[in-house]
């Protein structure tokens, strides 16, 4: 498969975003805007990013490559670790087949390295 | 009631109609940084071929979850699964047979699928709770969105596990 999809890089994460998703999602847990809610769990110092919105980081990563974002035929994931305020998140995807107009691959995000989110995607893609 | 929930299973949520509106979709993709015009403009979603800005794939979801007329808290209830034991995401799983458009009217419905329990060494006793949610407009499918949660059972683990 000589084609392959860009990786792209989201961050530094930041707390303010997290602040928008907690009131859209109506989250009542404070370890997403309260810093010493975080520290009283002993998870640090830093706010911890929702994970649809890591989750979402990878979707745009797909949706980049397609452009369209109407492409997603199927997303599978599951939630591995915590990503933090000030985290780069890195996703990408790589390619596994294509045929009948659908391309089918592995995802990831990461940060540092260590995966935060692992799965699967498909796409419609034009020609 | 069974004490491993397997009665659970087959519940159906209250189901309804959902539609997300512009100013939601506009937050959430400002907030996952989504910079495509065609979730903002409805002039590049007609470049692309669709008659309105996409929701985000991720705000879907919720949109889900919001139509089928559930909470996470009625799910945890549902299971007598106190939300301070550490409910986790299990495995999500969206299809689209077609994209979300704003301000269009959407079906949903949906049930519990599966009530799985397990036990781990470094876990504990566990539920798994699955559920399904379907979106459909005018009788046609949209989106079928699968997940799970991961309800840890600690007063059933041995002493000492997470």
């Amino acid at each position: 498969m000589s084609e392959s999809i860009p990786a792209r890089d989201f961050g530094p994460v930041s707390p303010e975003k997290m602040k928008t998703m907690a009131a859209l999602l109506q989250d009542p847990n404070p370890i997403h805007w309260d810093v010493d809610a975080v520290r009283k769990l002993d998870m640090g110092d830093r706010p911890v990013n929702q994970g649809p919105i890591n989750m979402s980081f990878l979707v745009n990563t797909l949706t980049s490559w397609t452009n369209d974002p109407g492409a997603l035929r199927e997303l599978v994931i599951r939630y591995q670790a915590n990503v933090f305020a000030g985290d780069v998140v890195h996703c990408e995807a790589a390619l596994e087949s294509e045929a009948d107009g659908l391309a089918r691959c592995a995802v990831t995000a990461s940060v540092d390295g260590k995966p935060v989110i692992t799965g699967s995607a498909t796409l419609a893609r034009r020609h | 009631v069974s004490e491993d929930f397997q009665d659970r299973v087959g519940h159906r949520f209250p189901g309804g109609t959902v539609s997300v509106p512009h100013w939601e979709n506009w937050l959430w993709c400002d907030a996952v940084l989504a910079d495509h015009p065609a979730h903002r403009s409805e002039a590049a979603a007609r470049e692309l071929g669709y008659p309105a800005p996409l929701v985000h794939p991720g705000l879907v979801y919720f949109a889900c979850v919001r139509g089928a007329r559930i909470t996470f808290a009625d799910i945890f209830n549902l299971m007598d699964f106190d939300e301070n034991d550490g409910p986790m995401f299990g495995e999500q799983r969206m299809v689209f047979a077609e994209p979300l458009l704003e301000g269009l009217e959407y079906e949903a419905e949906g049930e519990i699928t599966a009530v799985l329990r397990k036990e781990g060494r470094r876990a504990g006793v566990f539920d798994i709770v699955t559920f399904e949610i379907r979106l459909s407009r005018e009788g046609r499918p949209v989106v079928a969105s699968t997940s799970s949660f991961v309800l840890p059972r600690r007063h059933l683990s041995p002493q000492g596990a997470a």
